[in-house]
């Protein structure tokens, strides 16, 4: 399978694509739609709904820097930074609108930047559904 | 105490050991340590007899090893070997050491916040509860939740009727609930504080457990979830929590099934208290004085040295998260931060007050130490706060110096012991009693979380006092004034009976004043035993009434 083939999926209302290799996770959300995806040396997580985190307290990290942009019409964040002691890479988005979604994407720093800033810029927001949860 | 495990001993089968105790096997944990680079070797040859003995004891060393390995996996960081150490030691992993040379320590933050509430005392009822667990199993499962994050966090609950108005409503519902539809993919939901609801902002918040489609119970249960587990979770929520990505976290957004997650990582620590800063006295541990700003002085320059806690608001400092695992120290008298004189990285520089600007030389890092203490590591230099000279004095002067693990680097931020003059043992709630009125009484320190309290202010200068095991108060019994009234412990109600205030005896000790009655902490019978009742008296200068904070 060619590297940079990718699947789409859906988590909630939140459609993107993930390298293909990717295969999610085991277990329950607590309170929210949520998906987790993980490959050799890359995780993707996506969480919408009212108690997604705003990825505040990764200021001050090393590397760190963050963009304004808007997807679908939303406000949204980009934030970068790096994790030197492991060589480790994390690119997040943060979606303010009223079903608020966060998704981070994890790499070792093997993997080029550009593969977490494809999976974000991928993000589209679905037609409402209700549960969420459409899968791979 | 000695404990006994088999000759031939590994991790998993070594008995919980305390400070300064001793089990036969112990030496593993220690091998342990040592293999994956928190514990330093010295190259000595295995040890015989008494040698070997003493190989076995969890000694100063090895208890800050275990809080770097406990902080390090994000479990309760005690710094005593007990259950769930040793059970994440058993567990398979890889060989490489987590410590090293070049290796940073801790680990990044990933927690968000939404929003505090604006007191620090709330209270809940329950609604209905569930039939898939007995004997009312699930409420004391969401009681020991409320207990979990009240150690963690100046805030105190107490359960009432749902008749009392109570600040939030735990519940069992529908999966089609009132605020939000559960069917599906969730399994409960609750709300932040009022201000920041996202299903509104009326008193009582919710937490409702999905009843419908879901099975719960009491611990790990294949296919079912574990009350307390999701309990401390949307009680995250309910203090104004949000998810945070760190898969380990009590705030990560999943559970799975057949499994428990009952303790606070560092990061919903480091969350909760950039919600709900500390505020209150820093006691050195080596001196049992605080740090204070000399004179009372609020401008710029005043220097920091140690002092007897005497109330003054230049004795309480707010420690207010800035950045990643990076707070300020901001004196209450004059809202001023304590800064590392002219960013200076020298060994011995005067720590002092200045107005916060940013630098980096006003940010520190505080790493656990075990037993409530903290080393504060200036974010500049690296360099910790340190009493000159290990001096145990009044006036000694605050610097920064190297780290070296000295007691006069350490300082008191989170729920520590309090040790009677006279015995040298500690405060201790009866058998890690969870209940209200279970006795207080003197024990010899051995790590457990019923031996630690925390120092919330009140006003006027006094506190309540609480146990981490707990979350409950100490509290003169049936809010008596007589002499030899028990000291029991009670859920907080802002019963005058349950507020005391420090006063300095000197030598670093304390009297702890009961407001209602005027009397003091005593030990009953000047006993020296464990078990000995703790009980209120009128002063008369006895050790048995000054305590070590």
């Amino acid at each position: 399978m060619p590297e940079d083939e990718t699947v789409h999926v859906t988590v909630g209302k939140v459609g993107l694509d993930l390298p293909a290799h990717l295969f999610r996770t085991a277990g329950q959300p607590i309170d929210s739609a949520s998906g987790h995806y993980e490959g050799p040396g890359i995780s993707v997580h996506i969480d919408q709904g009212p108690f997604s985190g705003r990825l505040d307290s990764h200021i001050g990290r090393p590397a760190y820097r963050e963009e304004a942009l808007q997807v679908d019409g939303h406000p949204a964040r980009r934030i970068f930074f790096r994790s030197p002691d492991r060589n480790t890479h994390t690119v997040a988005l943060r979606i303010d609108s009223p079903h608020p979604v966060t998704v981070v994407v994890h790499a070792d720093d093997s993997i080029p930047e550009r593969v977490a800033n494809q999976i974000i810029e991928s993000l589209r927001l679905t037609t409402p559904n209700r549960r969420g949860g459409e899968d791979k | 105490m000695k404990k006994r495990a088999p000759e031939s001993a590994t991790v998993s089968s070594v008995e919980t050991v305390g400070i300064q105790e001793s089990a036969e096997g112990f030496v593993a944990v220690k091998d342990f340590l040592k293999r994956f680079g928190y514990l330093q070797t010295n190259g000595a040859q295995p040890a015989q007899g008494p040698q070997a003995a003493a190989t076995n004891v969890l000694d100063d060393a090895t208890s800050v090893a275990l809080v770097k390995y406990q902080a390090r996996h994000r479990i309760p960081v005690t710094g005593v070997f007990d259950a769930p150490t040793r059970e994440m030691m058993s567990r398979s992993r890889c060989a490489i050491p987590d410590i090293g040379p070049g290796a940073a320590a801790g680990v990044a933050p990933a927690f968000s916040i939404a929003g505090a509430w604006n007191r620090d005392t709330l209270t809940y009822a329950f609604g209905s509860g569930t039939n898939d667990v007995t004997g009312g199993e699930e409420f004391q499962a969401v009681r020991r939740a409320f207990a979990t994050w009240s150690a963690a966090v100046q805030i105190a609950f107490r359960e009432v009727s749902r008749a009392d108005s109570p600040d939030i409503l735990i519940e069992w519902t529908v999966a089609d609930c009132p605020d939000t539809d559960m069917t599906g993919n969730v399994i409960a939901h609750a709300d932040y504080p009022p201000g920041f609801g996202f299903y509104g902002n009326a008193l009582p918040r919710p937490v409702h457990f999905d009843n419908q489609e879901h099975t719960w119970c009491i611990g790990a249960v294949a296919g079912q979830f574990d009350v307390e587990t999701v309990a401390l979770h949307e009680l995250g929520h309910i203090l104004g929590l949000q998810h945070s990505d760190f898969t380990d976290a009590v705030m990560f957004d999943t559970v799975d099934a057949n499994a428990t997650r009952r303790f606070l990582t560092p990061d919903d620590i480091e969350g909760i208290r950039r919600l709900y800063p500390y505020r209150g006295p820093v006691f050195a541990k080596h001196s049992g004085r605080c740090l204070d700003i000399e004179g009372i002085a609020t401008g710029n320059g005043a220097h920091a040295h140690q002092w007897d806690y005497w109330g003054g608001q230049n004795q309480i400092f707010r420690v207010e998260w800035v950045e990643a695992s990076h707070y300020r120290l901001i004196a209450q008298h004059s809202n001023r931060v304590i800064d590392v004189e002219a960013i200076s990285t020298a060994n011995g520089a005067q720590i002092h007050q200045w107005q916060w600007w940013g630098g980096d030389n006003q940010k520190f890092r505080l790493d656990p130490l075990g037993g409530g203490y903290y080393r504060l590591s200036a974010r500049h230099s690296n360099k910790c706060i340190d009493v000159e000279a290990i001096s145990t004095a009044n006036g000694a002067r605050i610097h920064q110096w190297d780290w070296w693990g000295g007691n006069n680097q350490q300082w008191r931020l989170g729920p520590a012991p309090i040790v009677s003059r006279h015995s040298g043992k500690a405060l201790d709630v009866y058998a890690i009693s969870f209940d209200n009125g279970a006795p207080v009484i003197q024990w010899d320190y051995w790590g457990g979380g019923n031996q630690r309290f925390r120092l919330d202010p009140v006003d006027s200068g006094f506190y309540r006092i609480m146990a981490e095991s707990s979350g409950k108060c100490l509290d003169v019994e049936g809010i008596s004034t007589a002499n030899g009234a028990r000291i029991i412990q009670w859920e907080y109600w802002g019963g005058a009976n349950q507020q005391f205030r420090p006063e300095a005896t000197g030598d670093g000790f304390y009297r702890l004043v009961a407001r209602h009655s005027g009397k003091v902490l005593d030990v009953s019978g000047i006993s020296a035993d464990n078990g000995a009742q703790i009980i209120q008296w009128d002063w008369w200068g006895g050790n048995n009434q000054q305590w070590r904070l």
